[in-house]
């Protein structure tokens, strides 16, 4: 009898070492830092991929960027300016306590308002006036004005508990102690600058994760990255770099995604004020009266001059798509009307002539050198391609600190947006929009463009809550910034990932790198 | 000796002190780190709001006295990137790296020592010849370049040892290291050893030479008419006067090695202060880059003081200035 025990305490230990039960782990290697946990510190993606998946959003966006069901299952505008969300029923914090309508309303008093944090979440919310529970299921969000974009721009508001949210501020999200979500991962610890490493959460009401943890590396240099996906150290990396894409495509235990992504990086012309001089010389190196980019006619001029095919080509070696608007083919108020321009430097030189210029004049380009892939190359390209109708072209590159702290001041730059709006807006309202702190518009507007006409007709769209309409009425509004140059499209750039053979990533649009989303 | 110790961590301070000062007014001139921070969504509001949280709306002489009073009370700011206080993310990265300097300077001692005694014992055998070549290779080849190549080889190529973090680690008295986990070790040593090539070839010199220039001397002539044994020799009575330039050199190693080691740090995504460092220029962090200029001044000061000491201890002639 006692033998017998023993053989089969055996036998079960036996099987215990021959089956372990193991979890299934994926390692990522992110090219951004994670600098918090709180999903309200700072807009930025490398912070928001973490936020996506332990916390959840009313609405969410698909890779492709569709608006899709959150922990809103419906919304309705029942008045001009009167959103009705409706809440998901059943779901549970990662701590077992029911998610209600009052968590909504504490995560949008606070959202805007963290305190020392560079935040960028208050723009998604300026028009809201009021918000008010309805039931432990609904919230009743009052607007300033009509606000048709506000199920779209909660799409970036992660969604955090007030019972472990209240009265904690960002060191206790990054403890874990407050990032308490309803999301597909639980936190299990963060490394500030390291690594973060999240365990799935077995209750999530969303599609079945493959992954029991997650864990996220930062690795900022490409060539790591890199190394670090050869080695077969990590499973996914993002961004990888231009150079390294065709070795990617052709080891075989790699596979490669990527798709045009919504950041747009264009050339801004400053158009008023009287910081262009300093950049901005005749064609013989004379001081000039009135600024040659203040004339639309000038713009145009330049943007024709820009062969966008070959910069793509050449210098992004096919990690981008040439653009003449803000936004990736499919997106929403992409207008396929609005082609890129091709080459013209005749046209482009007669163009000139007619603004008063016909033997051009001495431009300084400033461009980022450390935040684009490649962008001082191409800002390069562009110069000597302005140089040849005429306009005499030097670039200065410059680190983002001293660039961005200095752009006000120069007459031609080169700058890129991520577009958290996923369409138009962004651009028109922020960047392109006269500078009015009451009305909440051109808040990144440094170049000092002012076009009433196009201020007006954004305003009119972007209180359509028809969404055929409002595309329409974007989409007009985008061909009269296109038609004035107000700003010179150049290319959107792609969102790439490699995966070691055998997982699949949906690539997204928005640059964002989401365990959950990876598949076996 | 009290007395010097005293003045010598003195001095440290003034220089921390005028340190701070310079980094203050530098960064000031490069830019404001409200337009790195802020995301291009951000609003009027945001704006303003994040411009007084951070005290940046302030003169710049109210911002350096309120940030001295901070100092006194033992306090050097909160990172804007982190919103953790600089010096406590600092040293939370530090054992990372110490642990990979020391390894490094270990290995270049181990390797180093003994290279330069073999080859300074008999400079004409063609073992000494062949360590006397590897070792200007040492020299001259970048540390970056090396790094990468070892990657590529026992990495990509050979699939040992992994390419890039820290691995497992275990805590002891608090602090996390790797090189009691044999998981940590798999990862430190391709950083290790790319960061102790050149320290290795550097040791290895200065002990050939001193062994050369005492091989002439009396004593070890002496000692030889005496009819010790070479091993007698070399590892009593030459080894010991060899070692002063020995020291000065790996001390300052040390410091240069914590100090700057970002790129070993950058290739292998090691995560320690270098890593750190990069990020917060980049982002204009001025608390953290404050706290760690301030804290390497300390550092080499330290060095330096432990280098002088241990000169004292190799050779009982050797005077501390102030004695």
């Amino acid at each position: 009898m006692t033998l017998k025990v023993y053989l089969f305490a055996l036998a079960s230990a036996a099987s215990l070492i021959s089956h372990p039960v193991v979890g299934k782990d994926l390692t990522i290697g992110l090219s951004g830092t994670v600098t918090s946990l709180d999903p309200h510190f700072y807009n930025a993606s490398p912070n928001n991929s973490i936020a996506m998946q332990v916390f959840d959003r009313l609405t969410e966006r698909t890779a492709e960027g569709q608006l899709v069901e959150g922990l809103a299952t419906k919304w309705e505008a029942v008045e001009e300016t009167t959103w009705r969300f409706t809440l998901r029923e059943g779901v549970k914090w990662h701590d077992g306590v029911p998610f209600t309508a009052d968590d909504v309303v504490f995560t949008l008093g606070r959202a805007g308002s963290v305190p020392n944090s560079p935040g960028g979440f208050g723009g998604f919310m300026r028009n809201i006036a009021a918000i008010k529970a309805d039931g432990d299921l609904a919230v009743v969000i009052t607007t300033k004005a009509p606000a048709p974009t506000l199920p779209g721009e909660l799409a970036n508001i992660a969604i955090v508990s007030r019972h472990a949210g209240e009265g904690a501020d960002t060191a206790d999200y990054n403890s874990g102690k407050a990032a308490i979500g309803t999301g597909a991962f639980r936190f299990s610890t963060f490394k500030q600058g390291i690594e973060v490493a999240l365990e799935r959460n077995p209750n999530w009401w969303g599609k079945k994760v493959v992954w029991d943890h997650a864990t996220y590396r930062m690795i900022s240099s490409a060539s790591a990255r890199t190394t670090a996906i050869l080695a077969g150290d990590v499973d996914i990396i993002d961004a990888p770099a231009a150079t390294d894409i065709a070795r990617f495509k052709s080891t075989e235990k790699l596979a490669f995604v990527s798709t045009p992504g919504l950041r747009v990086i264009y050339l801004a012309p400053t158009t008023s004020g009287d910081a262009w001089k300093g950049n901005v010389k005749g064609a013989n190196g004379e001081a000039l009266e009135v600024n040659p980019l203040a004339d639309p006619r000038v713009r145009n001029a330049l943007s024709v001059a820009i062969n966008r095919e070959g910069i793509v080509d050449k210098i992004m070696e096919g990690t981008a798509t040439a653009s003449g608007q803000w936004l990736p083919k499919g997106a929403f108020s992409y207008s396929a009307d609005i082609q890129p321009p091709k080459p013209e430097l005749a046209v482009a030189k007669k163009m000139l002539a007619e603004a008063g210029f016909p033997n051009g004049f001495q431009l300084t380009v400033h461009v980022p050198n450390d935040r684009y892939p490649n962008a001082p190359a191409v800002v390069q390209a562009v110069a000597q391609m302005w140089t040849r109708i005429g306009v005499k072209t030097n670039v200065e590159a410059l680190p983002w600190t001293t660039f961005s702290s200095r752009k006000s001041e120069f007459a031609m730059k080169l700058l890129g947006l991520g577009n958290a709006t996923y369409d138009a807006s962004s651009m028109l309202v922020n960047v392109l929009g006269t500078v009015d702190p009451k009305r909440g518009l051109g808040a990144s507007n440094d170049s000092g463009y002012s076009n009433p006409v196009l201020d007006e007709r954004v305003a009119k769209a972007m209180t359509i809550y028809d969404d055929k309409a409002r595309e329409a009425a974007l989409i007009e509004a985008v061909k009269v910034a296109v038609n004035d140059a107000a700003i010179i499209p150049l290319y959107q750039q792609s969102n790439a990932w490699v995966t070691r053979k055998g997982l699949s990533y949906a690539p997204r649009i928005d640059e964002r790198t989401l365990a959950k989303d990876v598949s076996e | 000796m009290t007395l010097w110790i005293t003045q010598r961590l003195l001095q440290a301070m003034l220089v921390a002190l005028a340190m701070a000062v310079i980094v203050f007014i530098g960064l000031h001139l490069i830019g404001s780190p409200i337009e790195t921070l802020l995301p291009p969504e951000a609003t009027h509001e945001d704006r303003l709001r994040l411009i007084s949280d951070l005290g940046l709306d302030r003169p710049l002489y109210e911002q350096f006295f309120l940030f001295l009073k901070g100092v006194l009370q033992g306090n050097l700011g909160i990172s804007y990137v982190y919103k953790e206080p600089a010096v406590a993310l600092i040293l939370s990265r530090l054992p990372a790296t110490l642990e990979l300097a020391f390894a490094a300077v270990l290995l270049s001692l181990v390797f180093g020592v003994p290279l330069g005694l073999a080859v300074g014992w008999k400079p004409e055998s063609s073992f000494s010849r062949m360590v006397m070549i590897g070792s200007i290779f040492g020299f001259s080849l970048p540390v970056f370049w090396i790094a990468i190549l070892l990657i590529m080889i026992f990495s990509v190529q050979l699939g040992w040892l992994p390419s890039s973090g820290r691995g497992a680690t275990e805590t002891i008295f608090g602090i996390p290291w790797s090189f009691v986990t044999l998981d940590g070790l798999r990862h430190m040593f391709l950083p290790a050893i790319s960061l102790s090539l050149f320290n290795i070839s550097m040791v290895t010199r200065l002990t050939e030479a001193g062994v050369r220039e005492a091989m002439s001397s009396e004593y070890v002539r002496f000692a030889k008419a005496k009819g010790l044994s070479p091993r007698r020799i070399l590892s009593v009575h030459v080894l010991k006067n060899v070692m002063i330039p020995v020291v000065t050199v790996v001390g300052l190693d040390i410091g240069q090695t914590i100090a700057f080691s970002v790129v070993t740090e950058t290739i292998f995504a090691w995560p320690g202060v270098g890593k750190i460092i990069i990020d917060s220029i980049a982002a204009l962090d001025r608390p953290v880059i404050v706290a760690y200029l301030m804290l390497v001044v300390i550092m080499f000061v330290v060095i330096n003081l432990i280098v002088d000491v241990t000169y004292r201890l190799l050779d009982p002639r050797i005077r501390l200035q102030g004695e």
